[in-house]
């Protein structure tokens, strides 16, 4: 926790506290012999404390006028998490069901269960930082790499926006990979694709993207929605079809980087493989807790407030020698001791 | 002073009178109004003496040696009277600044006139001597049988702020008395430790010392009960808070009582009971205490 001031060349004022340290300004009634008044532990005592609780008025007076706060700060703490890039496809096929049908009361579409199943994981990782790449014919950045969950969690509602075009994988990738780029190097960079299909990639972008990910060494999962009827991802054609899942999958293998693939035809089994992705990523990170900034001169103002009233209290119980004291004065006979 | 008399200085104090009597023989020749052990031809008749022991011709009383059975010459012999020198040592010190209007000093000029005209009345010549921390020149006043003398000192002091941070100059004050035994009337408030009063009272032993402690009665007996009190020395200038609460008054009254009761029987191993003049000076009380000694 750092302090700071708004007007720092104001705290050399903080010299003028020292003034009741040294006279407390109360008004001084000239006595004879000071011998004469009994050495009092209480008075002493009394006497310091008055004096510091005026040093406190003082300071604290000029510790508000300089504007004394807690700078916003990042606090720098080690826990388990990653930094997630959700790259969700915003197909059009993606607004239907597993079955392949509009989704009605029952059956929700497969981006409402992604974005469900996500957001479980993501509220379950509180250090992690999150980004959203949704993609279409075009990849989109929802959200860049964040900590903050309300955010993200505004950008997961979005996803369940009426989807767009086709699929243009190799560019999502391809974003999804930049939104890593500025992060620092200890954090595990865990790319999250969630797809109902696949693509042809092309070569030139293909290279790119290994290029990347091995520089960024990113995990890979990739979470094939399958729709009934589909091609399945882990199917052993010899060859398959340039745009299968298949493919796909063989060219993530081949990237040289943690890879996994879960295939899901139903919202059960995009929980299981969320999950799975949970356990997996449990590696160190250095993530920041943001603390505002926190004004404390309303509470320098208060201390010098409840000082000045303390002394204000004081002054009312103070003295005068002589006629003041409530009996009348009357003269005294003259006696012999 | 009446609480409308505006008037100040010497003139606005109503003329009080006292009187002094002393129980010892005073040293000085001269004539004056005290009894000595002197015998000589002047003052009161004393009793019929042998010629051979006072061979004076002049004062051969017929009549008694007539009377002489045994035919001896008998001389009339008289008590001569005596004068003294009274001073006024005045303590000048900054404690006698205290309260308003200083009203020790206003105690100490009445004192001054009272005693100055009770020593004219007499025929005793009167003297002033003022001290703080040396002696106060301006205040010096030798003694004097010229009446009239102490209205100077008057209006003196009646415009002197005393400022003085310890009465050290009351220990040279006896340098000034010369060597007879002179009446002092020692006017202070007698607010420092027992010991120096003693060293005082040593060095003025061969005088008759009259203490008029001339107190206020703010300085004790009118302290609050409750309360903060910021108190300033007024001779060393130091500062301290006190929280007055009956229980540190009590203290403060027991203590003043203890230190009262010693000093008193200070200054009687020294002769003179201490007389106690607080806010009022009452001249009767004083003659009094001085006649019954």
């Amino acid at each position: 926790m750092s302090f700071s001031f708004d007007h720092p060349e104001l705290l050399w004022l903080l010299v003028l506290a020292l003034i009741p340290l040294i006279n407390p300004g109360q008004k001084a009634h000239a006595y004879p012999w000071l011998a004469l008044m009994p050495r009092d532990l209480l008075s002493t005592c009394f006497d310091g404390f008055l004096r510091l609780v005026a040093a406190t008025c003082v300071a604290a007076l000029i510790l508000g006028v300089a504007g004394l706060h807690r700078k916003r700060d990042n606090i720098e703490r080690i826990g388990e998490g990653a930094h997630i890039v959700l790259l969700l496809d915003r197909s059009v096929s993606m607004d239907q069901t597993f079955a392949n049908r509009t989704p009605n009361g029952r059956e929700e579409s497969k981006t409402a269960a992604a974005v469900r199943l996500v957001k479980e994981l993501f509220s379950k990782r509180p250090h992690d930082q999150f980004a959203v790449v949704a993609f279409s014919t075009s990849p989109i950045l929802a959200m860049p790499m964040t900590a903050k969950r309300a955010p993200i969690m505004a950008a997961l509602d979005a996803m369940n926006r009426p989807a767009l075009a086709h699929t243009d994988i190799g560019r999502g990738l391809g974003l999804a990979l930049t939104t890593f780029e500025g992060d620092d190097q200890t954090a595990t960079r865990v790319v999250l694709f969630v797809s109902d299909g696949a693509g042809v990639i092309d070569r030139l972008v293909q290279e790119k993207i290994r290029a990347e990910a091995l520089k960024l060494n990113a995990h890979l999962y990739y979470l094939y929605l399958r729709t009934d009827g589909d091609p399945g991802l882990f199917e052993t054609e010899a060859l398959p079809d340039r745009d299968a899942p298949a493919a796909l999958h063989r060219f993530f293998e081949s990237l040289g980087v943690p890879y996994r693939a879960f295939e899901a035809d139903n919202p059960d089994a995009i929980r299981t493989a969320v999950e799975a992705i949970n356990r997996l990523e449990t590696s160190p990170t250095i993530y920041f807790e943001q603390t505002p900034r926190r004004d404390y001169s309303n509470h320098a103002y208060a201390v010098a407030l409840s000082a000045l009233l303390a002394l204000l209290a004081t002054r009312f119980a103070e003295r005068q020698l002589g006629s003041q004291t409530g009996a009348p004065r009357k003269p005294k006979a003259a006696v012999s001791s | 002073m009446k609480e409308g008399d505006r008037r100040v200085g010497p003139n606005a104090e109503p003329i009080r009178e006292i009187s002094y009597r002393i129980r010892w023989n005073p040293s000085q020749y001269g004539h004056g109004s005290h009894r000595t052990r002197h015998y000589g031809a002047d003052g009161d008749f004393c009793d019929y003496v042998p010629f051979w022991r006072q061979p004076d011709a002049r004062r051969i009383d017929l009549r008694q040696s007539l009377r002489s059975p045994f035919d001896e010459i008998y001389v009339r012999q008289s008590e001569q009277r005596s004068r003294i020198a009274v001073y006024v040592i005045a303590d000048l010190s900054a404690s006698m600044r205290f309260g308003e209007g200083m009203p020790k000093m206003r105690m100490l000029a009445q004192l001054v006139r009272a005693v100055a005209l009770a020593a004219h009345r007499a025929g005793d010549a009167f003297g002033f001597i003022g001290c703080d921390e040396g002696l106060v020149e301006e205040l010096f006043l030798p003694a004097s049988r010229k009446r009239g003398t102490e209205t100077n000192i008057l209006e003196r002091l009646y415009s002197f702020v005393p400022t003085g941070r310890n009465v050290d100059g009351l220990k040279h004050v006896a340098e000034r008395l010369g060597a007879h035994r002179q009446l002092l009337f020692l006017a202070s408030d007698f607010h420092m430790p027992l010991h120096q009063i003693k060293i005082i009272l040593e060095t003025l032993a061969r005088h008759d010392v009259a203490p008029i402690v001339l107190r206020s009665a703010q300085e004790e007996q009118e302290l609050p009960s409750w309360g903060l009190l910021e108190l300033r020395d007024l001779e060393s200038g130091d500062m301290r808070l006190t929280l007055m609460r009956p229980k540190l008054r009590k203290i403060l009254l027991e203590e003043a009582h203890d230190r009262a009761r010693k000093f008193e029987r200070l200054c009687q191993s020294y002769g003179r009971s201490p007389f106690l003049i607080v806010d009022r000076f009452d001249a009767d009380r004083l003659s009094e205490h001085l006649l019954l000694g």
